[in-house]
């Protein structure tokens, strides 16, 4: 049998299975009220529904890893700046920890009044607070960018199109 | 349908007009349903991964770059629904006399003639492997093109390519040896 003869076979075929097949109009009617319908009733429910709310706000794409990189660097600033401006907040508080508090020095007057000249404004912090904030900050960041990965592999094989 | 209106239908159905939706539905219905139905050779799975893969082009398609891709895009997403069918539930292979009860027997000679083709043909496709089976469905089925269908399966061109050519060569070897011709 040649090819265009078999080809041809093939359409036949599959045209006559297919129409044959086709549900009635009345359920297409419905399955597209379904689909619109499903997408407009609220929040989605249970856990990859939260997961792929997750990856919509964190722009996590196999389609478009640019969004996706972008998202989490600045994602990783906040986060930093953050931390970090808590941890100054937490390390000045007053009686809040049992290490050495803050100490504030304060601004020393010189010369007649006026001009007054504010010649040094010290905060220091202690050294284990820092250190600690430092390993907190590279933990998360390590979770970060493994539940992105898990996250982006968990896509990419669920659906490897949209 | 041509290409420029499915584009339109696509745009208006990007703003969320659900009517546009059930025309771009009604357009590629059968297409849709075909390519379903002939991968899992069961319609309730087949009713299920259609209806699985329009919620998932209607919460998807403001993501469709370019509309005039449309008919791709929409087998990609159901060939996706129904592979992931198979990940859930390995496809059943279709016993001969579960296709031989999907046909009519009680028919005249003439039509008759196009039934015994039909399950001749049936019974051919059921003997290939799925990934050729299924460049066959979306090559003479959805009539895609085989950049296309690379597309759609995730594959290289040239493996599409491979695939085809083994299948027709099957299909040609087992209906050949089935007479098929001869009746033709």
């Amino acid at each position: 049998m040649n090819n265009d003869r078999l080809e041809q076979e093939l359409r036949t075929y599959f045209r006559c299975e297919a129409e044959a097949a086709t549900p009635p109009q009345d359920w297409w009617q419905s399955a597209v009220l379904r689909a619109t319908a499903a997408s407009q009733s609220g929040p989605r429910r249970g856990l990859a529904a939260w997961a792929r709310n997750l990856l919509d706000i964190l722009r996590i794409n196999p389609e478009k890893p640019f969004w996706g990189v972008a998202t989490m660097v600045v994602v990783l600033f906040m986060f930093v700046i953050v931390s970090y401006g808590a941890g100054v907040v937490i390390a000045n508080f007053p009686g809040g920890s049992t290490g050495t508090p803050p100490t504030a020095i304060p601004p020393t007057v010189t010369g007649s009044v006026p001009p007054m000249t504010i010649t040094n404004t010290t905060i220091s912090l202690p050294q284990t607070s820092t250190s600690q904030w430092l390993i907190v900050i590279g933990l998360t960041f390590v979770s970060l960018c493994a539940l992105t990965f898990s996250l982006l592999v968990w896509r990419w094989r669920r659906n490897r199109v949209i | 349908m041509d290409e420029a209106e499915a584009a339109a239908l696509v745009r208006r159905c990007q703003t969320g007009d659900t009517e546009a939706f059930r025309a771009l539905v009604e357009t590629y219905k059968n297409t849709l349903f075909g390519v379903a139905y002939f991968m899992t050779h069961d319609r309730a799975a087949a009713e299920d991964a259609v209806q699985e893969g329009l919620v998932q082009i209607w919460c998807h398609i403001h993501s469709l770059r370019d509309p005039g891709r449309i008919k791709p895009w929409l087998i990609r997403i159901v060939v996706n629904e129904v592979n992931q069918q198979f990940r859930k539930k390995p496809a059943p292979s279709l016993p001969l006399e579960a296709a031989d009860a999907a046909f009519d027997d009680n028919l005249p000679e003439e039509q008759a003639m196009t039934t015994e083709r039909r399950r001749l043909i049936c019974h051919a496709l059921d003997g290939l492997p799925r990934e050729q089976r299924e460049a066959v469905i979306l090559r003479f089925y959805s009539d895609l093109s085989v950049p296309e269908i690379a597309a759609v399966t995730h594959s290289p061109e040239g493996t599409i390519k491979s695939r085809l050519h083994r299948a027709m060569s099957y299909l040609s070897t087992i209906l050949q040896a089935e007479g098929l011709e001869v009746e033709v």
